[in-house]
């Protein structure tokens, strides 16, 4: 505007001045003036399109969450008669501490449902609550409940049939290992892949070459851990029997404190203490990959006549079995890796299916407290059998209508 | 740079496959960095993700938003006893004190053992039962149709096999026994059909005589008690095979996910490494 020398005249400044105390005077009456007409509109927009109100849900019941551990309430209601008309989307549900304020969004549910659990309370404080019928944007509130109270409950009743079977497990178990202890007789039918175990271990001591022993890569929390450490008990005491050595390689610390112990101690006990080598029970490594990068190696170096795979694995096991039927061991295993006992079954000389792996230690120990345990499965298995028929008779017969409830199907739902 | 840490990455992926051929220097040095380095890195991760939340945190710091201050946190002592019983583990170092160190462990394995029972019963035994107690007739199945087509061939086979063939024809004529078998099922089909035309056919759940009978075979395989002769063995049989057709199923599943897996690999040394491939 200006160019290099130049400057603005006097009456040229003035005109700009005047110019722009115009505009901002302008501005300053026009945009409240504005203001007030966009506020008319917005108030003036619902009388052109009529405001729909909802029915609000009623008759709200407020209960504490029964068979819980506290912190939760349930409410129910009747559902707004709206819905039928398709007006109402969901409905939300706000609670607060004090009936006359502070009532704060606590969830939504859907159209269509009447009920709600209330959860993240605190135990013993009053709680009121109201359900709200909404579309979306109108909320049509019912009456104000309360005060509820949530608390836990020391029995849940929901389970008592879980009770029920717990305890005839349990007295299943104290009668079969009574009864092994007074010297009865207890039955197990023949395992072919344990019967080999004795053959496996024969020949790794004529070969003079090691037994390699591996429990998977589960903690100690995995039932399969703890049968393949009972499995190792016993296979231990064979070792020490036959003075085999014996290699465990261990994927997690405790597992191989617990299996350090029980090596130890399966020394100890066949009179062998001083055989036991405490660094060939050891740990490698928790990484899956790392671990049978490691596991090969000890394989493919020392390597041994048996390898064992006990436990719980997974995505390792085709390698590992492939690569110990690669170095002609004889391999034995024995999961309840559903997804992984295929691959041992098409790389091992003998595969323990599932159950078997837990029936393996009573069957090599034969002591009376693990065959009672074993004994105590079976039963459980042949009322659970008994139940399954009855149960699909019956249901059968209610679905062809011959009668009128499938009256077992209670018996199945737990809380 | 990038291209270094690729390189390394490739070199140790080829130095792992080197494998395949056999065990090599290469190989034992993959191994060893990749065991011992995955070692180290889960000593960290224990520390922080279990010993520090569990322990140290709880005994003695307090959290205060980001920052920790050296005081008794509120649930101290309920992590005191587990950490002592953790202490303990470490007196097997000590030869005169070691049989101290199986108390932690006894009671670690008593109460996963003892905790896990209700559970398992309630997960693995009361709902799946619930799950498998299925009516055999009276629902709708996509292949009832066929159901009853195969349970009227097979019965009316097998029992023209019982009385008519075995008794009357002797054991040696396998040839006209077959025969006979094979004209009872057509005779079967014919009668199928005729019943299907005045009755209400297609009533009998293929799907769900499958699972019933899969289960109660599966269950007489894994019971020990007995021998598995008679009508326990026959179940058993039919389990077994049951479990194979599964373990079948599971193998191809697995195989090709597997084979993505080494697709993976390769296609990090030519794609990443390389650039062969876009």
């Amino acid at each position: 505007m200006f160019e290099d020398g130049a400057r603005p005249s006097a009456a040229g400044f003035s005109m700009w001045a005047v110019v722009v105390v115009a505009m901002a005077l302008a501005a300053l009456f026009l945009c409240p003036a504005l203001a007030l007409a966009q506020e008319d509109l917005e108030v003036a927009e619902p009388e052109t399109t009529a405001p729909v109100l909802l029915a609000p849900p009623r008759g709200l019941s407020i209960v504490d969450t029964r068979n819980d551990r506290g912190g939760s309430v349930t409410l129910t209601w009747e559902l707004s008669p709206d819905e039928a008309d398709g007006l109402v989307t969901g409905y939300e549900i706000h609670r607060s501490a004090d009936p006359d304020t502070g009532f704060a969004f606590s969830g939504r549910v859907p159209a269509g449902s009447d009920t709600y659990r209330d959860s993240g309370l605190e135990d013993g404080a009053e709680y009121y609550h109201k359900v709200a019928a909404t579309d979306g944007g109108i909320e049509s509130f019912s009456e104000i409940v309360g005060p509820t109270v949530a608390f836990p409950q020391w029995f849940n009743r929901a389970r008592i049939n879980v009770l029920i079977a717990v305890i005839i497990f349990v007295l299943a178990i104290v009668y079969f290992v009574t009864s092994a202890r007074s010297g009865k007789e207890l039955f197990i039918r023949r395992l072919p892949g344990l019967d080999e175990v004795d053959n496996a271990v024969g020949r790794a001591t004529e070969m003079g070459k090691p037994i390699l022993y591996i429990s998977g890569l589960s903690s100690i929390s995995d039932v399969a851990t703890i049968a393949a450490i009972n499995i190792l008990g016993e296979v231990a005491k064979k070792t020490a029997e036959y003075n085999t050595r014996l290699i465990v390689p261990c994927a997690d610390p405790i597992v191989m404190a617990v299996e350090q112990e029980v090596v130890k101690e399966a020394y100890a006990e066949v009179g062998r203490p001083d055989s036991y080598n405490d660094d060939d029970v050891f740990y490698l490594t928790r990484s899956q990959f790392a671990y049978v990068a490691g596991v090969n190696g000890i394989m493919v170096r020392q390597r041994p006549a048996t390898i064992l795979y006990m436990g719980m694995f997974f995505a390792e096991s085709l390698v590992l079995a492939e690569t110990g039927a690669s170095v002609g061991a004889i391999q034995i295993a024995g999961t309840d890796a559903v997804t992984q006992l295929p691959f041992f079954i098409t790389s091992c000389d003998y595969t323990l299916i599932g159950e078997e792996l837990y029936a393996a230690s009573a069957y090599l120990s034969r002591e009376p407290v693990l065959l009672g345990g074993l004994k105590g499965q079976d039963t459980v298995k042949f009322v659970v059998g008994v139940l399954l028929i009855i149960g699909f008779i019956v249901a059968t017969l209610a679905a062809t209508g011959a009668i009128p409830t499938d009256f077992m199907a209670p018996l199945y739902v737990t809380g | 740079m990038t291209l270094f840490w690729t390189t390394i990455g490739a070199i140790l992926t080829l130095s792992i496959y080197s494998f395949l051929y056999k065990d090599n220097p290469f190989y034992k040095f993959a191994e060893h960095l990749v065991v011992g380095v995955s070692a180290g890195y889960y000593l960290v991760i224990y520390y922080w993700n279990y010993i520090d939340p569990n322990v140290v945190t709880p005994v003695f710091l307090l959290r205060v938003g980001a920052d920790r201050i050296p005081l008794l946190g509120m649930d101290w002592w309920m992590a005191l006893i587990p950490g002592i019983l953790g202490l303990l583990l470490y007196m097997r170092f000590f030869p005169k004190v070691a049989w101290v160190g199986r108390w932690p462990l006894g009671i670690y394995v008593g109460g996963y053992a003892g905790l896990g029972l209700s559970p398992i019963m309630q997960a693995r035994v009361i709902t799946q039962l619930g799950a498998n107690a299925l009516p055999l007739a009276g629902v709708e199945d996509p292949f009832a149709a066929m159901t009853n087509l195969v349970l009227g061939i097979s019965i009316f086979a097998v029992m023209t096999y019982l009385f008519v063939a075995k008794r009357s024809m002797g054991a040696g004529n396998k040839l006209v026994r077959a025969g006979v078998i094979v004209l009872a099922a057509v005779i079967g089909y014919v009668g199928y059909l005729a019943l299907s035309l005045l009755s209400n056919a297609g009533v009998v759940s293929l799907t769900n005589i499958l699972l019933v009978v899969g289960l109660l075979g599966t269950l007489s395989y894994f019971f020990f008690s007995m021998k598995h002769k008679g009508l326990l063995g026959g179940l058993a049989r039919v389990g077994i095979v049951f479990l194979m057709v599964g373990f079948g199923a599971s193998f191809g599943y697995t195989v090709m996910s597997r084979i993505s897996l080494l697709i993976g690999r390769v296609g990090f040394l030519l794609h990443d490494w390389l650039h062969l491939i876009d």
